[in-house]
């Protein structure tokens, strides 16, 4: 017997949302967006069994394919885990993507120069631009980097920019990351399942390819190189395999053909690095590190890391290594430095950045001060030396009373507080597994960068993160978060 | 002028074969307006070839690193200096008018940010904020330290064994006892509260008067002086710096200057160490 599949109900359907949110695939009409109008009547001819199967597929081949993270808690010590992945993926149109593209070009060039600036001259500083204490406080910047010049001056070599869409239908920067961000291989993989599983939608679209990341990782790693090497000996450093992204360092390590080395395999002699093998001692020229400053130099930094490499920070400061990222970039990705990146901009480029940040208003400021104090019910008001949330005021969540007692505290003393409207994060359909179906759930976008001797690459995709849980604007992977391939086309 | 005979020894010893190591040691004397370093005779029982390289602040390290397997190192240098008293010590420091109005520079601040920023050594919290002293506007600042000096001795006994080379200045205080890098470090918090700009100093003290020193090197402090330039005071001797202080290497506190660091694979995490110093005028 034939079934009416008009009758079913269908695995993907426009939930009406509230207002405040914007839908990456249906407008406020409940009409598809263009670039989704021939990928969702795919999903929606689709039975749940037929679904199921195709779900079953994607989580097989991740496994096979060894893509898998550990998670730790109390309960479960080192699981293996597959990142949650959903197969409906998000699409970006080219005009969108080429803004993302130039502003986030835009704002690394602008991020490098402040990083020189603030190891060496310290100009914007001098000029008033950023203020001095914001810098030296860091617990990033790095001593060890002053005067310190790294090869062709790039210290952002790789960034991962967490880009979100808000409900003005605009793109934000939230972070900039740049000491190792991680994710660019679950890119690579989602892409590759994507097309195994889904090659009759993918098919549909002209979807710029990601394939070619490795190979210009392995061109920038390869551009810094120190000077009068003639073929480098380029390594990938892991802290080993129980750090949640080992399976990323060594998937790029096998993809750039370099080899993957732990702290122990290397060692320093007369300000060089070298390598252990079973030949002998081998030159290593550069390092892409996946391990923070403070690992790095047990000489210099602290001194218990059994991850790092005695005396390697001689080495590099010497000219003999070179490692990427630089050290002591975390000063520009401070929570506080980052509401100063549009100021960055304009004063190394002399542009209007093209990315939004989050508005943020200082409270030192009086004219700032003075609206926060009036809108308090509709921001997010932080102290700017406190990480991890705490002190965190969300406005819209409290009681008058207690929005008077908060007034007074940044009355008492406004230098420690910013203030940033509440932002909401776009939605996407995804796959909720209990309900059988899909359903909105807020989305964001971590986008890789590449900056070389004399090369500028966006990687055209990029991770969207979703908040698996209802309401829940945190996308992180070790917080239930799951990815969706990011496809950005070639033309509308 | 003095000519000094220095020699370091450093003694490890260890209860578990040591598979591979590395060692740095800042203990050469730096060559700088009051001091030349003449000669330097390196030695060490591994017979490793001593390296030598500058750190980020410009001051000698010299390196060790070995893969053969030992249980004991014994390092040693022998270095002959040339020492005459430091320009400042011959003038008599009268505080310029505007001292006050040059500390509060921005550029002077931001010139010498890294001796004005405190660091986990050098911290003083909310605790002990009280017993900070507040320099009056108008006071010259060199008499304002030597007040800081005599007040710091009355905070702070010298003592061996109270303390570690992990110390806070903030520890220092509690345990009110210390040494001389511990001085050294309530002395830096000090002057940068008051936003006098002040470097660790490490070195050698020849010790003719049986002042306070350890048993390896000895600590003090250099304070920017607007109009003068750095100028050496010993908190734990409660004095100026002169002739007998031979100067090693200056940073932002201890970490900058230990004078041995290591990392060694072996399988045992006891060692021992043991330091000697003797200094001679020829």
């Amino acid at each position: 017997m034939a079934v009416d599949k008009t009758l079913m109900k269908r695995i993907v359907e426009h939930v009406p949302l509230g207002e405040g949110f914007f839908d990456e695939i249906w407008d406020t009409n409940g009409k598809l967006r263009p670039h989704y109008r021939k990928l969702i009547p795919l999903f929606q001819e689709v039975e749940v069994e037929e679904f199921r199967q195709w779900d079953e597929l994607a989580k097989i081949t991740f496994f096979n394919q060894g893509v898998t993270f550990n998670v730790y808690s109390d309960k479960s010590k080192g699981v293996e885990r597959i990142f949650p992945f959903d197969l409906l993926p998000r699409i970006i149109p080219s005009k969108e993507w080429e803004i993302i593209e130039k502003g986030i070009i835009q704002r690394n060039h602008a991020i490098n120069l402040f990083l020189y600036d603030l190891y060496h001259d310290k100009k914007i500083i001098r000029d008033k631009v950023v203020p001095a204490d914001l810098i030296f406080s860091s617990a990033f910047y790095n001593r060890e980097m002053i005067g310190l010049t790294p090869p062709a001056n790039v210290y952002i070599h790789v960034t991962g920019t967490d880009i979100i869409k808000h409900s003005d239908g605009r793109y934000y920067v939230l972070e900039d990351n740049l000491r190792c961000p991680s994710g660019v291989s679950y890119v690579l993989s989602n892409r590759d399942i994507m097309k195994k599983v889904l090659h009759h939608a993918f098919s549909k679209y002209h979807v710029k390819t990601v394939t070619q990341y490795p190979e210009k990782l392995l061109s920038t790693i390869l551009s810094v190189a120190p000077k009068g090497v003639d073929k480098p000996n380029c390594v990938v450093l892991t802290p080993g395999i129980y750090n949640s992204a080992y399976f990323e360092h060594s998937f790029l390590a096998q993809v750039m053909g370099l080899t993957l080395v732990e702290g122990r395999d290397l060692f320093v002699d007369k300000n060089f690095v070298y390598m252990k093998t079973i030949h002998g001692p081998k030159r290593v020229d550069v390092i892409y590190r996946r391990i923070d400053d403070d690992f790095l130099d047990p000489l210099v930094f602290r001194p218990e890391s059994v991850l790092g490499i005695p005396g390697i920070m001689g080495a590099y400061r010497a000219g003999n290594v070179t490692l990427i990222n630089a050290p002591g970039t975390g000063v520009a990705d401070d929570k506080a430095v980052y509401t100063y990146v549009p100021e960055i901009i304009k004063y190394y480029l002399d542009e209007d950045p093209i990315l939004l940040n989050v508005p943020t208003y200082r409270c030192e400021r009086a004219d700032e001060l003075q609206y926060v104090l009036e809108h308090m019910h509709e921001l997010v008001v932080k102290p700017v030396d406190e990480s991890g949330g705490y002190g965190v005021f969300i406005g819209n969540r409290k009681t008058k009373a207690e929005i008077e007692e908060y007034k007074k505290l940044i009355l008492d003393n406004p230098r420690k507080y910013i203030a940033q409207p509440i932002m909401s994060l776009s939605v996407q359909s995804t796959f909720i597994d209990n309900d059988n179906s899909y359903d909105p759930r807020h989305i964001d976008l971590r986008a890789f960068a590449l900056m070389g001797k004399d090369n500028t690459y966006v990687l055209e995709g990029g991770l969207t993160r979703v908040a698996l849980t209802k309401g829940n604007l945190i996308v992180n992977s070790s917080q239930g978060g799951g990815s969706k391939d990011t496809w950005v086309l070639e033309h509308e | 002028m003095n000519e000094y005979v220095i020699t370091y020894q450093a003694q490890n010893h260890y209860p578990e074969v040591v598979t591979e190591g590395i060692f740095d040691f800042m203990v050469l004397p730096c060559n700088d307006d009051s001091q030349v370093v003449t000669a330097t005779e390196f030695s060490n029982s591994l017979e490793e070839q001593a390296f030598q390289f500058k750190n980020v602040y410009g001051f000698d390290v010299t390196r060790l690193r070995t893969d053969k397997k030992f249980d004991a190192l014994d390092f040693s240098v022998k270095i002959k200096v040339r020492k005459r008293n430091a320009i400042s010590n011959h003038t008599k420091l009268t505080a310029s008018p505007d001292e006050d109005d040059m500390l509060s520079q921005p550029d002077f601040q931001l010139d010498h940010h890294l001796y004005l920023t405190k660091t986990t050594y050098t911290n003083i919290t909310n605790g002990h904020r009280s017993l900070i002293p507040i320099k009056e506007k108008g006071m010259p600042i060199s008499t304002f330290i030597h007040e800081l000096m005599d007040h710091i001795q009355d905070l702070v006994q010298y003592q061996k064994g109270v303390t570690t080379v992990q110390t806070t200045a903030d520890q220092v205080l509690d345990i009110k006892g210390g040494v001389c890098q511990d001085f050294t470090h309530v002395f830096l918090a000090m002057c940068r509260y008051n936003g006098i700009p002040a470097r660790y100093v490490s070195g050698y003290l020849n010790n003719p008067h049986g002042n306070h020193d350890d048993e390896s090197m000895h600590a003090w402090l250099e304070a920017l002086i607007p109009g003068y330039g750095w100028v050496g005071y010993d908190a734990a001797n409660r004095c100026k710096t002169d002739i007998n202080y031979i100067k090693v290497a200056h940073g932002v506190d201890y970490r900058d200057c230990a004078p041995l660091k290591g990392v060694i694979k072996t399988n045992s995490l006891d060692q021992k160490t043991e330091h000697n110093v003797t200094i001679t005028i020829q």
